[in-house]
Protein backbone atom coordinates (compact mmCIF):
# COMPACT_ATOMS: atom_id res chain seq x y z
CA UNK A 1 0.00 0.00 0.00
CA UNK A 2 1.66 3.23 -0.85
CA UNK A 3 0.08 6.58 1.06
CA UNK A 4 0.88 9.88 -0.31
CA UNK A 5 -0.23 13.13 0.37
CA UNK A 6 -2.83 15.58 -0.74
CA UNK A 7 -1.26 19.06 0.59
CA UNK A 8 0.58 20.52 -2.09
CA UNK A 9 0.67 24.01 -2.42
CA UNK A 10 3.27 25.01 -4.02
CA UNK A 11 3.27 28.93 -3.19
CA UNK A 12 3.46 28.42 0.60
CA UNK A 13 4.37 24.55 0.88
CA UNK A 14 6.08 25.65 4.51
CA UNK A 15 1.95 26.78 5.56
CA UNK A 16 0.51 24.00 3.57
CA UNK A 17 2.91 21.90 5.81
CA UNK A 18 2.07 23.41 9.10
CA UNK A 19 -1.63 23.23 8.26
CA UNK A 20 -1.51 19.71 7.02
CA UNK A 21 0.09 18.62 11.13
CA UNK A 22 -2.43 21.34 12.45
CA UNK A 23 -5.55 18.84 10.22
CA UNK A 24 -4.10 15.78 11.70
CA UNK A 25 -4.29 16.85 15.17
CA UNK A 26 -8.17 17.38 14.38
CA UNK A 27 -8.69 13.81 12.26
CA UNK A 28 -5.77 11.48 10.42
CA UNK A 29 -7.01 10.19 7.27
CA UNK A 30 -6.75 6.47 6.71
CA UNK A 31 -5.80 7.10 3.43
CA UNK A 32 -2.14 8.94 4.08
CA UNK A 33 -1.57 6.90 7.62
CA UNK A 34 -2.70 3.67 6.76
CA UNK A 35 -3.85 1.59 10.23
CA UNK A 36 -1.49 4.22 12.23
CA UNK A 37 -4.30 7.28 12.46
CA UNK A 38 -5.38 6.62 15.66
CA UNK A 39 -3.41 9.79 17.15
CA UNK A 40 -6.23 13.08 16.34
CA UNK A 41 -8.86 14.67 18.90
CA UNK A 42 -11.76 12.90 17.01
CA UNK A 43 -10.14 9.37 17.07
CA UNK A 44 -9.72 9.39 20.40
CA UNK A 45 -13.36 10.67 20.86
CA UNK A 46 -14.94 8.17 18.92
CA UNK A 47 -14.87 5.42 21.59
CA UNK A 48 -16.20 7.16 24.41
CA UNK A 49 -19.54 6.91 25.98
CA UNK A 50 -21.73 9.58 26.65
CA UNK A 51 -21.37 8.71 30.34
CA UNK A 52 -17.30 8.52 29.97
CA UNK A 53 -17.55 12.56 29.39
CA UNK A 54 -18.07 13.66 32.57
CA UNK A 55 -16.64 10.49 34.60
CA UNK A 56 -13.65 11.11 36.58
CA UNK A 57 -10.32 8.61 36.82
CA UNK A 58 -9.45 9.63 40.38
CA UNK A 59 -12.02 12.37 42.23
CA UNK A 60 -11.40 15.92 41.34
CA UNK A 61 -9.23 14.88 38.12
CA UNK A 62 -9.63 16.43 34.78
CA UNK A 63 -12.67 14.80 32.33
CA UNK A 64 -12.56 14.00 28.95
CA UNK A 65 -15.53 16.86 28.32
CA UNK A 66 -12.80 19.09 30.51
CA UNK A 67 -9.88 18.09 28.02
CA UNK A 68 -11.84 18.64 25.07
CA UNK A 69 -12.96 22.07 26.21
CA UNK A 70 -9.18 23.44 27.29
CA UNK A 71 -8.47 22.42 23.73
CA UNK A 72 -11.05 24.30 21.79
CA UNK A 73 -10.69 27.42 24.29
CA UNK A 74 -7.15 27.23 23.13
CA UNK A 75 -7.46 27.04 19.35
CA UNK A 76 -10.03 30.17 19.76
CA UNK A 77 -7.74 31.83 22.07
CA UNK A 78 -4.50 31.68 20.12
CA UNK A 79 -6.81 32.87 16.80
CA UNK A 80 -7.71 35.31 18.68
CA UNK A 81 -5.04 36.51 20.24
CA UNK A 82 -2.49 36.02 17.76
CA UNK A 83 -4.23 36.77 14.46
CA UNK A 84 -7.40 38.77 15.84
CA UNK A 85 -7.52 41.71 17.98
CA UNK A 86 -6.85 40.04 21.08
CA UNK A 87 -9.79 40.72 23.54
CA UNK A 88 -11.01 36.88 23.72
CA UNK A 89 -10.74 35.77 27.45
CA UNK A 90 -9.67 32.33 28.36
CA UNK A 91 -13.32 31.91 30.25
CA UNK A 92 -15.27 32.62 26.64
CA UNK A 93 -15.81 29.40 25.08
CA UNK A 94 -18.69 30.45 22.56
CA UNK A 95 -18.45 30.63 19.01
CA UNK A 96 -20.51 33.21 17.37
CA UNK A 97 -22.94 33.05 20.44
CA UNK A 98 -22.85 29.20 20.43
CA UNK A 99 -21.47 27.21 23.50
CA UNK A 100 -19.83 23.80 23.34
CA UNK A 101 -23.34 22.22 24.49
CA UNK A 102 -23.68 19.45 26.44
CA UNK A 103 -24.05 16.51 23.98
CA UNK A 104 -21.01 14.61 22.40
CA UNK A 105 -22.13 15.60 18.99
CA UNK A 106 -22.42 19.18 19.88
CA UNK A 107 -18.85 19.08 21.80
CA UNK A 108 -17.94 17.26 18.89
CA UNK A 109 -18.82 19.87 16.26
CA UNK A 110 -17.69 22.77 18.82
CA UNK A 111 -14.52 21.74 18.33
CA UNK A 112 -14.48 21.10 14.59
CA UNK A 113 -15.44 25.17 14.35
CA UNK A 114 -12.84 25.56 17.00
CA UNK A 115 -10.24 24.04 15.51
CA UNK A 116 -11.81 25.68 11.47
CA UNK A 117 -11.10 29.03 13.45
CA UNK A 118 -7.78 28.42 14.04
CA UNK A 119 -6.97 26.63 10.79
CA UNK A 120 -8.36 29.35 8.53
CA UNK A 121 -5.98 32.10 10.43
CA UNK A 122 -3.15 29.56 9.66
CA UNK A 123 -3.78 28.66 6.22
CA UNK A 124 -4.22 32.74 4.98
CA UNK A 125 -0.56 32.75 6.19
CA UNK A 126 2.57 32.92 3.96
CA UNK A 127 5.89 31.39 4.33
CA UNK A 128 7.52 34.35 4.64
CA UNK A 129 5.08 35.47 7.70
CA UNK A 130 5.89 32.58 9.89
CA UNK A 131 8.83 33.95 11.45
CA UNK A 132 6.79 37.14 12.72
CA UNK A 133 6.83 37.57 15.94
CA UNK A 134 2.98 37.68 17.90
CA UNK A 135 2.03 37.92 20.99
CA UNK B 1 4.35 38.66 29.82
CA UNK B 2 5.49 37.96 26.45
CA UNK B 3 8.94 37.81 24.98
CA UNK B 4 9.99 37.98 21.55
CA UNK B 5 10.81 34.20 20.54
CA UNK B 6 12.48 33.02 16.85
CA UNK B 7 13.28 29.59 16.14
CA UNK B 8 17.01 28.53 15.85
CA UNK B 9 16.17 26.97 12.46
CA UNK B 10 14.14 30.24 11.48
CA UNK B 11 16.49 32.98 9.67
CA UNK B 12 13.80 35.37 8.69
CA UNK B 13 12.26 35.17 4.90
CA UNK B 14 11.69 31.58 3.67
CA UNK B 15 11.65 30.34 0.07
CA UNK B 16 11.95 27.22 -1.92
CA UNK B 17 13.18 27.27 -5.06
CA UNK B 18 16.06 25.27 -4.33
CA UNK B 19 15.32 21.42 -4.31
CA UNK B 20 17.98 20.42 -2.59
CA UNK B 21 16.85 22.65 0.11
CA UNK B 22 16.37 21.67 3.85
CA UNK B 23 13.75 24.93 4.94
CA UNK B 24 10.81 22.11 5.24
CA UNK B 25 13.43 19.90 6.82
CA UNK B 26 14.13 21.89 8.93
CA UNK B 27 11.17 22.79 10.05
CA UNK B 28 9.85 19.38 10.92
CA UNK B 29 13.12 18.58 12.51
CA UNK B 30 12.23 21.75 14.92
CA UNK B 31 9.06 20.64 15.73
CA UNK B 32 11.09 16.55 16.72
CA UNK B 33 13.19 18.28 18.67
CA UNK B 34 10.11 19.81 20.77
CA UNK B 35 9.11 16.25 20.97
CA UNK B 36 12.19 15.20 23.21
CA UNK B 37 12.58 18.68 24.99
CA UNK B 38 11.04 22.29 23.89
CA UNK B 39 13.38 25.51 23.33
CA UNK B 40 11.90 29.42 22.60
CA UNK B 41 8.43 28.95 24.20
CA UNK B 42 9.15 30.59 27.54
CA UNK B 43 7.40 28.98 29.89
CA UNK B 44 5.19 27.19 27.62
CA UNK B 45 7.44 23.96 27.39
CA UNK B 46 6.01 21.65 28.84
CA UNK B 47 4.95 18.66 26.29
CA UNK B 48 7.88 17.35 25.65
CA UNK B 49 9.32 13.61 26.82
CA UNK B 50 11.45 14.96 29.26
CA UNK B 51 9.90 17.78 30.81
CA UNK B 52 6.72 15.23 31.81
CA UNK B 53 9.57 12.74 33.17
CA UNK B 54 11.48 15.63 35.49
CA UNK B 55 8.64 15.42 37.89
CA UNK B 56 8.28 11.30 37.79
CA UNK B 57 9.14 9.94 41.30
CA UNK B 58 11.85 7.14 40.66
CA UNK B 59 9.26 3.70 42.26
CA UNK B 60 6.29 5.81 39.72
CA UNK B 61 8.14 4.46 36.42
CA UNK B 62 6.91 0.78 37.40
CA UNK B 63 3.51 1.99 39.08
CA UNK B 64 -0.06 1.97 37.65
CA UNK B 65 -2.77 3.83 38.44
CA UNK B 66 -5.68 1.84 38.87
CA UNK B 67 -4.77 -1.82 38.23
CA UNK B 68 -3.57 -3.27 34.56
CA UNK B 69 -2.00 -1.02 32.62
CA UNK B 70 1.15 0.54 31.07
CA UNK B 71 3.66 1.85 33.31
CA UNK B 72 5.53 5.42 32.63
CA UNK B 73 8.65 3.07 31.86
CA UNK B 74 7.06 0.79 29.53
CA UNK B 75 6.02 3.63 27.37
CA UNK B 76 9.09 5.17 26.88
CA UNK B 77 10.76 2.31 25.97
CA UNK B 78 7.83 2.01 23.41
CA UNK B 79 8.63 5.33 22.31
CA UNK B 80 12.47 5.03 22.23
CA UNK B 81 11.82 1.26 20.18
CA UNK B 82 9.73 3.24 17.83
CA UNK B 83 12.44 5.99 17.46
CA UNK B 84 14.79 2.85 16.40
CA UNK B 85 12.41 1.11 14.20
CA UNK B 86 11.43 4.22 12.20
CA UNK B 87 14.85 5.19 11.72
CA UNK B 88 15.89 1.22 10.54
CA UNK B 89 12.73 0.72 8.25
CA UNK B 90 12.62 3.69 6.86
CA UNK B 91 16.43 5.16 6.44
CA UNK B 92 18.01 1.95 7.14
CA UNK B 93 18.24 -1.67 6.35
CA UNK B 94 14.64 -2.43 7.73
CA UNK B 95 16.36 -5.32 9.81
CA UNK B 96 16.11 -4.57 13.31
CA UNK B 97 12.60 -6.32 15.02
CA UNK B 98 10.26 -4.70 17.74
CA UNK B 99 11.88 -6.78 20.70
CA UNK B 100 15.62 -5.17 19.86
CA UNK B 101 15.57 -2.21 22.43
CA UNK B 102 19.68 -1.66 22.22
CA UNK B 103 21.24 1.11 20.50
CA UNK B 104 25.21 0.04 19.79
CA UNK B 105 24.58 -2.99 22.15
CA UNK B 106 23.46 -0.46 25.01
CA UNK B 107 19.96 -1.87 26.59
CA UNK B 108 17.86 1.12 28.09
CA UNK B 109 18.62 -0.06 31.38
CA UNK B 110 16.58 0.27 34.66
CA UNK B 111 16.99 3.39 36.42
CA UNK B 112 15.54 6.94 35.46
CA UNK B 113 19.15 8.08 34.90
CA UNK B 114 19.87 5.17 32.51
CA UNK B 115 16.00 5.08 30.53
CA UNK B 116 16.35 9.37 30.04
CA UNK B 117 20.08 8.52 28.65
CA UNK B 118 18.82 5.99 26.02
CA UNK B 119 15.41 7.93 24.97
CA UNK B 120 17.61 10.50 23.88
CA UNK B 121 20.06 8.75 22.10
CA UNK B 122 17.29 6.40 20.52
CA UNK B 123 15.92 9.82 19.27
CA UNK B 124 19.12 11.23 17.91
CA UNK B 125 19.09 8.23 15.84
CA UNK B 126 15.82 9.31 14.09
CA UNK B 127 17.01 13.02 13.87
CA UNK B 128 20.30 12.56 12.17
CA UNK B 129 18.71 10.50 9.49
CA UNK B 130 15.87 12.84 9.22
CA UNK B 131 18.61 16.17 9.80
CA UNK B 132 20.36 14.36 6.39
CA UNK B 133 17.28 14.68 3.71
CA UNK B 134 16.85 17.17 1.49
CA UNK B 135 13.03 18.92 0.77
CA UNK B 136 12.45 17.04 -2.21
CA UNK B 137 12.98 14.19 -0.56
CA UNK B 138 10.03 14.46 1.71
CA UNK B 139 7.55 12.91 -0.86
CA UNK B 140 9.84 9.39 -1.21
CA UNK B 141 7.87 6.54 -0.53
CA UNK B 142 9.92 4.60 2.55
CA UNK B 143 8.93 1.58 4.49
CA UNK B 144 6.94 2.22 7.99
CA UNK B 145 8.33 -0.69 10.27
CA UNK B 146 5.10 -3.01 9.54
CA UNK B 147 6.03 -2.66 5.38
CA UNK B 148 3.92 0.16 4.07
CA UNK B 149 4.82 2.58 2.36
CA UNK B 150 4.53 6.45 3.07
CA UNK B 151 5.23 9.42 2.35
CA UNK B 152 8.76 10.25 4.21
CA UNK B 153 7.06 13.66 5.67
CA UNK B 154 4.14 11.39 7.44
CA UNK B 155 6.50 8.94 8.55
CA UNK B 156 8.17 11.76 10.40
CA UNK B 157 4.79 13.41 11.58
CA UNK B 158 3.70 9.95 12.89
CA UNK B 159 6.82 10.04 15.29
CA UNK B 160 5.41 13.34 15.95
CA UNK B 161 1.99 12.58 16.81
CA UNK B 162 2.66 9.21 18.17
CA UNK B 163 5.23 10.58 20.79
CA UNK B 164 2.98 13.52 22.06
CA UNK B 165 0.32 11.19 22.29
CA UNK B 166 2.42 8.91 24.94
CA UNK B 167 3.16 12.06 26.42
CA UNK B 168 0.50 12.88 27.40
CA UNK B 169 -0.43 9.54 28.73
CA UNK B 170 2.57 9.63 30.71
CA UNK B 171 1.02 13.17 32.25
CA UNK B 172 -2.03 11.36 33.16
CA UNK B 173 -0.04 8.35 34.68
CA UNK B 174 1.98 10.54 36.93
CA UNK B 175 -0.71 13.01 38.21
CA UNK B 176 -3.12 10.23 38.69
CA UNK B 177 -0.11 8.98 40.91
CA UNK B 178 0.28 11.74 42.63
CA UNK B 179 -2.90 12.69 43.19
CA UNK B 180 -2.98 15.74 41.38
CA UNK B 181 -4.41 15.83 38.03
CA UNK B 182 -6.01 19.17 38.09
CA UNK B 183 -5.80 22.24 36.47
CA UNK B 184 -4.16 23.74 39.70
CA UNK B 185 -0.98 21.55 39.55
CA UNK B 186 -0.71 21.63 35.91
CA UNK B 187 2.31 24.17 36.24
CA UNK B 188 4.17 21.75 38.90
CA UNK B 189 7.49 22.37 39.14
CA UNK B 190 7.40 25.08 36.29
CA UNK B 191 8.14 27.54 39.00
CA UNK B 192 12.39 25.96 39.52
CA UNK B 193 12.28 26.80 35.57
Amino acid sequence: MKMSSQYHDTANPLVSQLVGLLDHTLEESPDQFGTQHWHSLLWNLHNVRPEDWDAEPAPGSHTIRDIANHIGIVFLTYENHVFGDGTRSWDETAIDGSSPGNEPEEMISWSREAHSRFRSSVAALTDSQLAEFCP
Amino acid sequence: MFGNRQSPGHTGAITMSDPKAQIAVKELLTLFDHVLEEHGFGWDHWHSILWNLHNVVDEEWEMTPAGDGRTIRELIVHLGVSFLMYDNHAFGDGTRVWGDWTIDGTAPGSSPTELKTWIQDAHRCLRGSIARLADDELGTLRKAPWGEAYETRRLIELQIQHTLYHVGEINHIRSLLQGNDDWDHQDMGRENE
